[in-house]
């Protein structure tokens, strides 16, 4: 009685569970696919499922026929066969063997080998490359050729705490949403550069198909070639360390137009922002961009009070670092002074001079400076940073 | 020892399935493959692979020597005339103990797991026989023994 | 007369057992040591369990609930270390130590001072891994490893002190199991009764072989790589470090030469006890017992020779990714003919539904699907895909939750009659069969869903269209932990106590174990069974 109780308990469970995501807005396959790979590998996915499902199906039919008819309660005599006796139960039973081969070697074999010469093929027909820098949290874009040549920016997470925290609602794309987003244009073959600062992290965007370790001190390469306009979004599968959950992958696919605007637009941005790092800045000035860039690059371990996650990441508030000079009588950079950590790093602490521009720099510098309780009062430029480089 | 006639012998050793021969093709097979495998990873940089293969098959090869060297161990119980003689080989020595048969005694007492110890007593000192028997061979010793033998004392440890 | 000169050699066997603790700190008998490696494992399988029901509870929302980031991280990696490492392979040699000498008719293990040590080893090993919880608790070091069980470099050579603490631990571990290995061999090659060939052994026996094989091969694997990750955390080589010459990926392949074989490490001993349970509950002999050898042979070959396929995703060049898709793919044909006995054996017998048929049965189902999901995860170009997502978490607990735990499961519904003495209660068997299953798929289902959608594994926090099938997988989750308390009553109760159980135990069962009294007296028969 208890088990026929029991079974009914699970089959409610799962037609519950069932009918529950039935109703939510839910994928139960790949994301629709935007790229040549993506397709392949969608139609590749759905025809070995309905392989492994019909094998599935016929060996659970003849073992649920056996444990039906073949029982003791029904009086079934048991035969006493060891193994095939004669030549024809010899071919019988070699026979599922062959289709076996047959769909490892050729039904399923030959479509996979296709996939992954596709995959594998990187370069011929491609018209631009970019490079993806992993770092310990956030990636990191640039342009290597073409109009695009010399772009490259940062793209961190932008989810606010709050939301994380459950203290605000969370919002429509949380966990998937990024200041900078990659942007590529439509119908070009993309081929992408991976490799990372600290540790290996995976980019990978779903609806592309493509993923690929980025690893410290490697180049890696995968290759998309968006189908449709659109944000795609996906995140870091290979673990990375604490904010491995917080490190999406954004990209926006744009028509040839719009992308050639956009490319316009960043190299207008550039060139002011060099123009901005040869001129004098204000303190004021240097504050706020320096709290915009802190939230954006440090909070994620020192936190956004400054009070750190000791012992792994350790606090700028009342800091020997931070609360000492930068530069020596000479104007030559001290070592292990707080502008050496930031700009080249050290352990942990990630080399900031490949990720941020001289302004950045100068900016988080005299901002962790002067907040957090800390009062140096000195400001850094970003001219200074500049003579570093 | 060497009498003509033996009323009555018991020989026992322990079961090995192996062969000497076997023994060294196994850890041969082990070794070519283990290190093979620590080679080609020494190769590729991780060396230290190496050293810990190495201790590993020592441990293995210990082992089987280990149970090779308990290869020939046996123990036998000859009765023939007076004398009741008692060998017993355990790994390259050999012991023999020699009793007057009609002063021995036979001494089998009950262990607390329910099965039973063998001794052969006499002029106060015993010696304890069946190591490689079951505990119904050890019985049926006993009860064989105590029909050729002096006296036969039974009871619990 | 006497001329004594015999220096008196007291053997352990026959020496009279000290009783209470010190007897199982010395003892040297199978049954003993066979039975602390199956309560260390069951302890430790409910140990591993809490860590992921706190996991499950984190996901049962997005957001951040019950934890932060970095713990999250140290629970999913510990939950795996000790998941394979001190559960399910301590209960395969639990399984070992009280069997092998029964059905091959042996006195004891060949080495039952060596079977001691290598059991006394693993509980310091399972403390080292989980000491780093409490330490940081005192405020020293920031917890245990949180790596994941992969310790991939460089990240864990970044990692604080709770990664040298895991290393040792793997160390021990490793020791332990070559120990039990070398025993198990020597006990297989020399110990077997007179008459038996290795081709007259039961099948049990051969599972374990390959599976000595296997671990002698790969273990100094293993203890390379991880030494080789102390050496660059603390005595500055490099050989995980691109800046030094070195290379990350080279871990990798150190680690998963290990690692693969590993999964046929914990299930051969499965497939083994398999085709017994089989053979008793369909009352007709075992199919195919050549044909299973041979399977087992093929498949621990090939495990060897297959590794890269769990890092397709790094860059490999394409003869080597082509190389390693067929490769795998053709497990599945040992594999295929393992299947095809197993239902050969039940079909036209006479079979009746005991727990540990349950639990066969619903094995072979699950772990049908766990097999047939790594034949789809062969193939490269979808592999991107499945990848480190929960497609992949799923697929890997239907092998070895499924096709590990519940083979074990089954295999001690079977055994523990004999063992104890004692039938287990089977109303609460078969409870306990039927909650475990339905609560597994509730749980894994929706994770390959998860794993198709995009959701990586191994994040702590989620974006919102992967809500609803996270919760159900806690539901089922928790579920599934509570059940096993059932198993826990169960096993307890019947080593108390119960309805005394005949020495065959079941109507049908073959093989020397059955012809010894339940439970087989302290010092294991040296009967010298013969065999025809």
């Amino acid at each position: 009685m208890v088990f026929r109780f029991l079974q009914k308990i699970g089959m409610v469970l799962m037609l519950a569970a069932w009918s529950f995501a039935a109703h939510a807005e839910y994928a139960w396959n790949f994301p629709k696919p935007v790229t040549p790979m993506a397709a392949d590998t969608l139609h590749v996915h759905n025809k070995f499922m309905i392989i492994i499902m019909v094998i599935f199906v016929v060996v659970l039919g003849i073992m649920i026929y056996s444990i039906y008819k073949h029982r003791k309660s029904k009086g079934h005599q048991p035969a006493s066969f060891t193994g095939p006796s004669t030549k024809a139960q010899v071919f019988w039973t070699l026979v599922p063997f062959a289709i076996l081969l047959y769909i490892d070697f050729i039904l399923m074999g030959i479509p996979a080998y296709h996939s992954v010469l596709l995959m594998q093929d990187t370069k011929n027909d491609a018209e631009m490359v970019i490079k993806v820098t992993g770092s310990q949290w956030r990636w990191q874009y640039e342009y290597m050729d073409g109009e695009a040549k010399g772009i490259k920016f940062v793209s961190n997470l932008t989810t606010p705490q709050e939301q994380i925290e459950n203290a605000a609602d969370k919002g429509e794309h949380y966990l998937l949403e990024v200041d900078n987003p990659l942007v590529l244009p439509t119908d070009k073959k993309v081929r992408i550069l991976l490799t990372a600062n600290d540790v290996i992290h995976t980019w990978w965007v779903p609806a592309f198909g493509s993923a690929r370790d980025a690893i410290p001190g490697f180049l890696r390469e995968t290759w998309v070639k968006i189908e449709e306009p659109g944000t795609y979004r996906g995140q870091c599968k290979e673990l990375c360390g604490k904010g491995h959950g917080f490190m999406p992958v954004v990209v926006e696919a744009k028509p040839e137009a719009e992308y050639n605007a956009w490319v316009a637009e960043q190299h207008a941005k550039m060139s002011a922002a060099s123009a901005d790092a040869g001129k004098e800045w204000t303190k004021e000035e240097l504050m706020t961009q320096g709290e915009a860039v802190y939230k954006a690059n440090c909070a994620v371990c020192h936190q956004a009070d400054g009070k750190g996650l000791p012992p792994t990441f350790p606090p700028l508030a009342d800091s020997k670092i931070v609360n000492s000079p930068n530069f020596d009588a000479e104007g030559k950079l001290m070592t292990d002074s707080h502008v050496d950590r930031v700009f080249n790093g050290k352990n942990m602490m990630p080399a900031w001079k490949g990720t941020l521009s001289d302004s950045d720099i100068a900016a988080v510098v005299t901002y962790e400076r002067n907040a957090f309780g800390n009062h140096m009062d000195d400001l850094v430029q970003p001219s200074q940073i500049k003579a570093l480089r | 020892m060497a009498t003509s006639i033996v009323d009555y012998k018991v020989v026992a050793r322990p079961n090995h399935s192996m062969s000497r021969k076997e023994t060294f093709r196994v850890i041969a097979v082990l070794a070519i493959f283990s290190l093979s495998i620590a080679t080609a990873f020494s190769l590729l940089g991780a060396w230290l692979v190496f050293p810990f293969a190495g201790l590993e098959l020592l441990a293995l090869a210990y082992a089987f020597h280990i149970v090779l060297c308990h290869a020939d161990d046996y123990e036998s119980i000859t009765i023939s005339g007076d004398r009741l003689a008692i060998e017993k080989q355990h790994y390259k020595s050999t012991s023999q103990v020699v009793l007057n048969r009609y002063w021995a005694q036979v001494v089998l007492k009950e262990t607390p797991g329910g099965e039973h110890r063998l001794w052969l007593r006499s002029h106060d000192k015993e010696f304890e026989v069946g190591r490689f028997m079951s505990d119904r061979q050890r019985l049926v010793v006993a009860s064989q023994l105590k029909m050729r033998t002096g006296a036969v004392y039974q009871g619990a440890i | 007369m006497s001329t004594a000169t015999a220096t008196h050699h007291q053997d352990d066997h026959h020496a009279e057992h000290p009783t209470g603790i010190m007897r199982w700190l010395t003892t040297t008998n199978h049954k003993d040591i066979g039975t602390m490696y199956l309560t260390f494992s069951l302890i430790m399988f409910l140990l591993g369990g809490l860590l992921i029901l706190a996991v499950r509870a984190e996901l049962f929302q997005p957001g951040m609930q019950v934890m932060q980031p970095e713990f999250f991280n140290q629970l999913i990696g510990v939950h795996a270390l000790i998941m394979i490492f001190a559960a399910l392979m301590p209960a395969a040699t639990g399984f070992a130590n009280w069997m092998l000498p029964l059905q091959l008719g042996a006195p004891d293990m060949a080495l039952p001072r060596l079977n001691n040590w290598g059991f006394w080893l693993l509980p310091p090993a399972a403390i080292l891994l989980l000491a780093p919880f409490v330490l940081a608790l005192l405020g020293i070091g920031d917890g245990a490893v949180a790596t994941g069980w992969t310790f991939y470099a460089p990240l864990s050579v970044q990692g604080g002190i709770g990664t040298d603490f895991a290393i040792f631990s793997v160390h021990l571990l490793g020791i332990s199991s070559v120990m039990g290995s070398i025993n198990v061999l020597v006990t297989i090659f020399n110990m077997r009764a007179p008459g038996m060939t290795l081709m007259k052994m039961p099948i049990f026996a051969w599972g374990w072989m390959i599976t000595a094989f296997l671990l002698i091969a790969t273990i100094p694997v293993l203890a390379g790589g991880v030494t080789m990750l102390l050496t660059d955390r603390h005595f500055g080589t490099h050989f995980f470090d691109a800046a030094g010459g070195g290379d990350p990926i080279l871990f990798q392949h150190l680690f998963w030469f290990f690692g693969h074989p590993e999964v046929y490490i914990v299930l051969l001993p499965v497939w083994g006890l398999i085709p017994h349970i089989l053979t008793t509950f369909s009352r007709k002999p075992t199919y195919g017992y050549k044909a299973q050898v041979y399977s087992f042979w093929a498949i621990g070959i090939l495990s060897v020779v297959v590794w890269a396929h769990h890092f397709f995703t790094v860059g490999l060049p394409t003869p080597a990714l082509l190389y390693f898709m067929y490769s795998t793919m053709s497990i599945s044909l040992p594999l295929a003919v393992l299947f095809f006995c197993w239902i050969a054996t039940m079909w036209r017998g006479s079979m009746t539904f005991e727990t540990p048929m349950l639990f066969t049965v619903g094995w072979i189902i699950l772990f049908g699907i766990g097999g047939l999901t790594g034949l789809v995860l062969a193939d490269v170009a979808a592999d991107a895909q499945y990848h480190h997502s929960y497609f992949v978490v799923a697929h890997f607990h239907y092998t070895l939750f499924a096709g590990g735990i519940m083979g074990i499961m089954a295999g001690v519904y079977y055994w523990l009659p004999k063992m104890t003495g004692h039938m287990y209660n089977e109303k609460l068997g078969k409870l306990h069969f039927w909650l475990t299953t339905i609560a597994f798929n509730v749980t894994f289902i929706p994770q390959f869903f998860l794993g198709l959608a995009g959701m990586p594994r191994r994040i702590p926090d989620y974006a919102l269209q992967f809500s609803e099938f996270n919760m159900i997988s806690t539901v089922g989750a928790f579920v599934l932990g509570l059940s096993q308390l059932i198993f826990v009553y169960n096993v307890i109760r019947t080593v108390r106590g119960g309805e005394k159980a005949t020495d065959k135990v079941w109507e049908s069962s073959v093989g020397l174990e059955w012809t010894l009294p339940s439970p087989p007296p302290y010092h294991s028969f040296s009967e010298q069974p013969v065999i025809k």
